[in-house]
């Protein structure tokens, strides 16, 4: 065909049915925008976490060429001057750098960066936009001088010599701001969230008096980076790590993968609404013009041209929708960014995204993405609508092409034993490859099932019903089975949707319930102390060890324990934490659900023989068991603990090392806490004692919590981290809605003759609707079946093998009935009220016309 | 002569087309008693089918006033239409219009079932007018294991199981060969004679024609006889 001409045709053939069928093109264009929407802003919002990590490293990292750390501890400054004085080090500079939060505002966190300011500009880009900065022997003489970023400065209205209060472990600190930042370098970090203090005075402050967080090292013009690392390396003690800083942009990525994996597989889900919303509306619309292609057919078109035809219109409507989902996704990828980074600052660390400034490939990929997923969606209708016959006297009646619903379910039953299979393998590399692609097999058994399902239960109810008087349920059976393969496609696409619904829900379901009873088991003190109200990854959150002997002399306390936990990397780069408490209160006060032996005796036996309790997740990290033993590496020199006991914890993601607090202070001669836990002599007052706290340590910015509101506490930040999974249920809504309303619609259509009969032979309008909504109910009945059984499946996939190969933690199975029944209900209902507009169109169809065509 | 059957007065249908207004029944009158066999004559397009639609009730008037069995079509409500259709009078098409998901007794039997009649009954009815129409033997297939002259002896078994007072066949032997369609118009007119039913054939063939006591031509949505509606005597 030439160009003009197929376009000519186009146009007429392709274009008008989509703008005269106007409800259901506009249906269809924002089902498709929906998906690309969807996909694109998640993929923006991953991407501007992973942008926002990789800036504030590499802003704060600046041109440093090697970096020697070690953890949350830090190391003494006296090995400055070894590393400065290695061969190949050209000069070094120490930092310190903390996330300290303003007292009184609920979301002002500031990134403090204490630096020796007289050489640190070789490393790191500052411009001060005041003349102030010129003099920065102002930031020397005075310790409690701070730089503040102009950005923030702004923000807040802050000038050059207003005071900044800032939460430090010793208390609430009140600095002067003696310079500003220019937006740029390190003043970018953190969306400009930055403050610089000298290192001197940032020691005073951050209570590290002779530590250093870091040392940050440039190298001499023709040293080798590698081989200087491996000189400092043998010339520091352990425990220390020397790494090229665009090292721990791979660890980001590392620790964010799963979490960003999972935001990745709910953005396949949306694009696959799209496709199924493509298909049902291109069947629909072959159904309709059946009589237009016979004639076309008749008149010497081809069977290519027809196929292009309909093609044509599918690649038109994916057009539009992904132009506008384009757009949509922009707008929307700018929120769920905030939403997302919320979540990663408290599971993870704490950032700061900047303004999104989507790239044009990125948008490009999405429009291109709907472009083919709704050209795929339109292929089989396609080749249903070049088997029309060539005829001019057509009703609009599907061709439904032979399907074989017994060999396509054998193929689905090999598929639900390869998921079992795929089930049974453990991770590679530290991610569930093999449980996302049991889960994805999963699925598609289930889909290859469902044309025999259906086809069984529609010949089932055919047999039950047969010779009953319910004759407008008969005829809904009757017709569940004639379209088969589109009705299994809109059954199947409802299954998948609901499965994933039942399946996420029954995992979160199953893990609240598992954190409640854990909580339950675990907090058995009365009162919580700690220092931040608000739970950012990362910051600063110590408070003096005199705090606990102090709390402890206080009337209405019978016991009090403080917990300590250190942040540290292992060998490979990857954050684990050792925590410390006191065993022996912790044995006779606490119950620590482990998972072999008793809380107690367990205690007692590692504070005796000096031996460790590891979390679940540590264990199963590490491959690990009672028994076994752990090596760490503090400040000393390298050590080695037998596992006392494993225990289940849900707090930490990394895994967690406790000792008692005597051989923690031991090894790392570290004289902080985190958190203090007061048991109530009985008949105290909580709300007394917590204020008595307070006053007797003169801290006002301590957060005091009852067991109960530590509860509450928890689980709303369980909850909100799962607030992104309710999108699944609006989608398996819209999917069962708009499935249902283009089947029946399609159905409605096909079957106009016969309704006009059917109204001729005094079947009256509520008659004719009625059995419109049977099919609705019964195709949602069946989707339901398969999806909650499926959903129930996968649930123990997720539980079982994803979540646990990559979170380490178990999750006891909850069976989620009410769940189950309460989507049921929502999606049978939805299908039944998407129902009533072609059920209503059926029973206004004029008879005579219907029964005018063969 | 008691009140007719049928009664049609001064009754206009026009389709409003792309092309502007179409009459396809222009001021038309009929009456036709019980009991009697009525062909409708005309070419393709003169409002034979129109006609029928309009006696079957489905389809309205644009004017004028339809009377069947002494019921006042353009009055009733839809549920008086429906039971109207369902008990008072049976449709014959010319593609036979069975409902394909249905064996054949069970397309027989659905009227009775849908006016209440209970299954088991509705069968042994549905079984008998099958006997009746010579197709007992076929009862348990499925419509498309059926020849046309099959399907149509189905299509009238069904049309009168609720022994409706006007049986109304729209062109019933258009599809059929000449034999199937002979044997289809002497049941026809056998049923006229032993249950006395009134039947109104439309058809443009001179043969199924002969099968009627009467015959009255349509041309350009009006009658061109004189004797549409009888002089009163």
């Amino acid at each position: 065909m030439n160009p003009p001409r197929s376009l000519w045709l186009a146009r007429r053939l392709a274009w008008r049915p989509l703008t005269r069928d106007y409800g259901r093109s506009v249906v269809t264009i924002l089902g498709v925008a929906l998906g690309v929407a969807v996909a694109l802003a998640i993929g923006l919002a991953n991407e501007g976490v992973l942008t926002a990590f990789r800036n504030s490293l590499d802003h704060v990292a600046g041109r440093t060429q090697l970096e020697v750390s070690a953890g949350e501890p830090g190391f003494d400054e006296t090995l400055l001057p070894v590393i400065a004085g290695s061969p190949g080090v050209a000069s070094a500079a120490p930092v310190l750098q903390a996330v300290m939060s303003v007292p009184g505002e609920t979301a002002g966190t500031l990134l403090v960066l204490g630096v020796d300011v007289l050489s640190d500009a070789a490393f790191r880009h500052y411009r001060g936009p005041t003349p102030d900065l010129a003099e920065p022997l102002r930031l020397l003489t005075d310790p409690d001088a701070i730089l503040l970023s102009a950005r923030y400065a702004r923000a807040h209205e802050l000038t050059v010599g207003s005071t900044l209060r800032l939460n430090t472990p010793a208390g609430v600190a009140a600095f002067t701001v003696r310079g500003l930042l220019a937006d740029e370098g390190v003043a970018r970090t953190m969306d400009g969230q930055v403050a610089v203090l000298d290192i001197a005075a940032a020691q005073v402050h951050f209570g590290k008096l002779g530590r250093l967080d870091r040392v940050d090292v440039l190298l001499q013009p023709d040293a080798d980076p590698a081989r200087v690392a491996a000189i400092l390396r043998d010339r520091l003690p352990a425990g220390i790590d020397v790494e090229r800083p665009e090292a721990r942009n791979a660890q980001v990525e590392q620790m964010l993968g799963s979490f960003q994996l999972n935001l990745f597989v709910l953005s396949l889900i949306a694009l696959f609404v799209g496709a199924f919303l493509v298909y049902n509306a291109m069947t629909v619309s072959v159904v309709r013009q059946r009589r237009q292609i016979g004639i076309l057919r008749s008149l010497g078109m081809s069977r290519a041209g027809i196929l292009l035809t309909v093609v044509g219109e599918g690649v038109a409507i994916g057009l539009l929708g992904s132009l506008l989902g384009a757009a949509l996704g922009v707008l929307l990828a700018q929120r769920m960014l905030q939403a997302v980074s919320v979540t990663v600052s408290s599971l993870y660390a704490f950032i700061v995204p900047e303004a999104l400034a989507p790239p044009p490939a990125a948008i490009l990929q999405a429009v291109l993405s709907g472009l083919v997923v709704a050209l795929a969606a339109s292929v089989a209708p396609a080749l249903d609508a070049t088997r029309v016959p060539p005829r001019e006297d057509l009703a609009p009646v599907a061709m439904e092409r032979r399907h074989r619903p017994f060999l396509l379910a054998a193929i689905g039953t090999l598929f639900l034993l390869v998921a079992l299979g795929l089930a049974q393998l453990g991770p590679v590399g530290g991610r569930p490859l093999f449980g996302y692609a049991a889960a994805l097999t999963l699925l598609l058994g289930a889909i290859l099932l469902c044309p025999m399902l259906l086809k069984t239960f529609q010949r089932g109810l055919l047999a039950a019903l047969r010779g009953s008087r319910l004759v407008a349920a008969r005829l809904a059976a009757g017709n569940l089975g004639r379209a088969l393969r589109r009705n299994s496609v809109t059954v199947a696409a409802m299954a998948v949707a609901l499965s994933m619904l039942v399946s996420v829900s029954t995992m979160i379901a199953s893990f609240r319930q598992t954190v409640e009873v854990w909580i339950d088991q675990t907090i058995r003190a009365d009162l919580y102390v700690s220092r931040t109200g608000r739970l950012v990854k990362g910051a600063d959150a110590r408070l003096p060890a005199d705090l606990l002997s102090r709390i402890r002399g206080l009337p209405g306390v019978m016991d009090a324990d403080g917990f300590r936990g250190l942040r540290l990397r292992d060998e490979h780069g990857n954050q684990f934490m050792v925590g410390a408490g006191d065993f022996d209160v912790m044995a006779r006060r606490g119950r620590l659900p482990f998972r072999r032996g008793d809380s107690a005796r367990t205690l007692q036996d590692a504070r005796a023989q000096e031996q460790v309790i590891v979390s679940e997740t540590f264990a199963e990290r590490y491959h690990l068991a009672e028994g076994d033993e752990v090596r760490l590496r503090p400040p000393g020199g390298e050590a080695r603990f037998r596992i006392a006991g494993v225990y289940y914890d849900y707090t930490t993601e990394g895994g967690l090392v406790v000792m008692d607090r005597r051989l923690f202070q031991r090894l790392w001669s570290d004289a902080w806490l985190n958190s203090i836990v007061i048991y109530l002599a009985p008949g105290a007052d909580a709300a007394t004692v917590g204020q008595a706290v307070r006053t007797a340590t003169g801290r006002e910015d301590l957060v005091v919590f009852s067991s109960r509101d530590l509860r509450h506490r928890v689980l709303d930040i369980f909850d909100q981290t799962f607030a992104i999974t309710y999108a699944l249920q609006a989608i398996a809504l819209i999917v069962a809605s708009l499935g249902v309303l283009t089947t029946l619609g399609a159905s409605v259509l096909e079957r106009t003759r016969e309704i006009g009969i059917l109204r001729s032979l005094g079947v009256n309008r509520v008659g004719i609707a009625r059995t419109v909504l049977g099919e609705a109910g019964l195709l949602g009945l069946v989707a339901n079946v398969v999806g909650a059984l499926a959903g129930l499946a996968l649930s123990l996939i997720l539980i079982h093998v994803i979540n646990k190969q990559s979170f380490g933690w178990t999750i006891q199975f909850v069976f989620p009935g009410r769940l189950i029944v309460q989507y049921a209900a929502l999606t049978v209902g939805a299908s039944v009220l998407a129902g009533l507009l072609p059920a209503w169109r059926a029973s206004r169809l004029p008879i005579a016309e219907a029964v005018r065509y063969e | 002569m008691a009140s007719p059957m049928i009664r049609l007065v001064n009754v206009s249908r026009v389709y409003n087309g792309a092309a502007g207004r179409v009459a396809a029944l222009a001021g038309v009158s009929l009456e036709v008693a019980a009991g009697e066999f009525v062909a409708l004559m005309g070419p393709s397009g003169c409002g034979k089918s129109t006609l029928l639609h309009l006696v079957a009730a489905v389809d309205v008037p644009t004017s004028g006033e339809v009377w069947v069995d002494g019921q006042h079509l353009t009055r009733l409500t839809d549920a008086a239409l429906s039971r109207f259709r369902r008990d008072r009078v049976g449709v014959v098409y010319q593609f036979y219009n069975l409902l394909p998901t249905l064996a054949a007794w069970e397309n027989v039997a659905l009227p009775a079932l849908l006016a209440g009649v209970s299954p088991r009954e509705a069968r042994e009815r549905a079984l008998a007018w099958l006997r009746r129409v010579d197709m007992a033997r076929r009862a348990e297939h499925w419509p498309h294991e059926l020849s046309g002259g099959e399907m149509q002896r189905v299509a009238v078994a069904r049309a009168l199981i609720n022994r409706p007072a006007v049986l109304l066949a729209d062109e019933p032997t258009g599809n059929l060969d000449s034999i199937a369609g002979r044997g289809l118009l002497q049941v026809l007119a056998e049923l006229n004679a032993e249950q006395r039913v009134t039947i109104l054939l439309a058809t443009h063939s001179e043969d199924a024609a002969g099968a009627a006591r009467r015959a009255l031509h349509l041309k350009d949505g009006a009658f061109v006889d004189a004797a549409a509606v009888p002089a009163p005597r």
